[in-house]
């Protein structure tokens, strides 16, 4: 129960940061509101694909909730893969806070939907088999 | 109590009178129509049978007729564009503008797009006008940039009725005109263009999405137009043509 719930924070977390760093560009002008809309949707395209299933095992039903050294081990695995998944994307557009020039915001996002896409052999399966074990 | 319930009623029909007044509803809102049309002429001329000497009661007549090809008006324009610093027709970039795009392949007609140039302080200053004189936001946190985008048309009346048929068309001359050969007779060719701006906006650090609508074209298409005019006005007529038979010579 625990295990999940630092997951799903973890995740909910890393997109809250990307949204907020959305807001914060947009708030100093670095983007328009229509640049918003489109950066909004990407920042999300890149999440949603692992938040989505977090949150929807997060509500399905536990088997045995006893803690077992096999899920513990998967469990660790599943936070490392997050955690790089998270560090990287975030670190990526982040990065725009110090660079300058035109469509900086949009090419580090683009970089991070690559980037994302990229490590998902890692972070899926880590995922995915905590969650199988845990339900 | 009387009086406050009139002064009330009062100001309830001067906000009901301005709120309908043509002006206060077109203000802020774009020109519907964003084409900025031009029409001018580029030289061409008669030439008339030299001088008889002696008696002459033949009179003189239409010789050659000298023209500007339309060919060389349509290079000058591009020539102007690329001098200016503009990207002549990048793949791409086509603007859809449907009120200049030639719907049938005409060849007296050329379409002309432009890349987005930023319209940052030294384009302001080339251009020789400003934000506010464009109607856009002085707020330096927002970058504009501008494309252009043209159709330029080239007419000759009299090289087309030559080339349809030499001999109706300089009997028309004659006698629209005489035989003196004094009064100076045009062969101009007429170029009509329609300019249309687009402007994008941008943050500093975001690329162009937004395409702003409220804006006033004239002073960059004005600019622009006198450019191109001012090149086409120092054409020479090249095109030497036989008044009586039409043919084209040297």
């Amino acid at each position: 129960m625990r295990h999940r719930l630092v997951l799903l924070l973890m995740w909910l977390c890393g997109y809250l940061i990307c949204l907020c760093f959305l807001f914060i560009f947009l708030g100093k002008g670095w983007m328009l509101a229509d640049n918003f809309k489109k950066d909004f949707t990407t920042s999300t395209a890149i999440f949603a694909p692992y938040l989505t299933p977090i949150v929807a095992f997060w509500f399905a039903k536990r088997n045995n909730p006893r803690a077992t050294a096999e899920k513990s081990e998967a469990f660790y695995v599943a936070v490392i893969m997050s955690a790089i998944f998270n560090l990287l994307v975030l670190a990526i557009i982040g990065y725009s806070f110090v660079q300058t020039g035109e469509g900086v915001i949009e090419d580090n996002l683009d970089l991070a939907v690559t980037v994302g896409a990229g490590v998902t052999f890692l972070v899926g399966p880590a995922i995915g088999y905590y969650f199988g074990k845990t339900s | 109590m009387g009086l406050v319930s009139g002064s009330r009623s009062l100001a309830i029909a001067c906000v009901l009178l301005f709120c309908l007044h043509p002006e206060a509803q077109i203000d802020g809102k774009a020109p519907e129509d964003s084409v900025f049309r031009r029409k001018t002429t580029v030289p061409g001329r008669v030439i008339w049978d030299k001088p008889c000497v002696g008696l002459c009661a033949a009179g003189r007549y239409p010789r050659f007729y000298k023209f500007v090809d339309d060919d060389s008006v349509f290079k000058s324009v591009g020539d102007v564009l690329q001098e200016l610093g503009f990207a002549l027709n990048p793949k791409g970039l086509k603007p859809k503008e449907p009120q200049l795009t030639p719907e049938s392949k005409e060849t007296e007609v050329r379409f002309y797009w432009t890349d987005l140039i930023p319209l940052d302080d030294d384009t302001l200053k080339k251009v020789g006008t400003t934000r506010a004189a464009l109607r856009l936001s002085d707020d330096a946190k927002i970058f504009y940039a501008i494309q252009v985008a043209l159709r330029c048309s080239a007419h000759n009346p009299l090289y087309e009725a030559a080339v349809s048929d030499p001999r109706v068309t300089r009997q028309e001359i004659i006698s629209q005109f005489g035989t003196s050969g004094t009064r100076s007779l045009s062969a101009e060719t007429e170029v009509e263009f329609a300019f249309s701006l687009l402007v994008k906006k941008r943050g500093a650090k975001s690329t162009y999405v937004d395409e702003s609508s409220e804006y006033d074209n004239r002073p960059i298409l004005d600019w622009l137009y006198k450019k191109i005019a001012e090149r086409i006005h120092e054409l020479k007529p090249e095109i030497l043509m036989d008044a009586e038979t039409g043919g084209l010579m040297g």
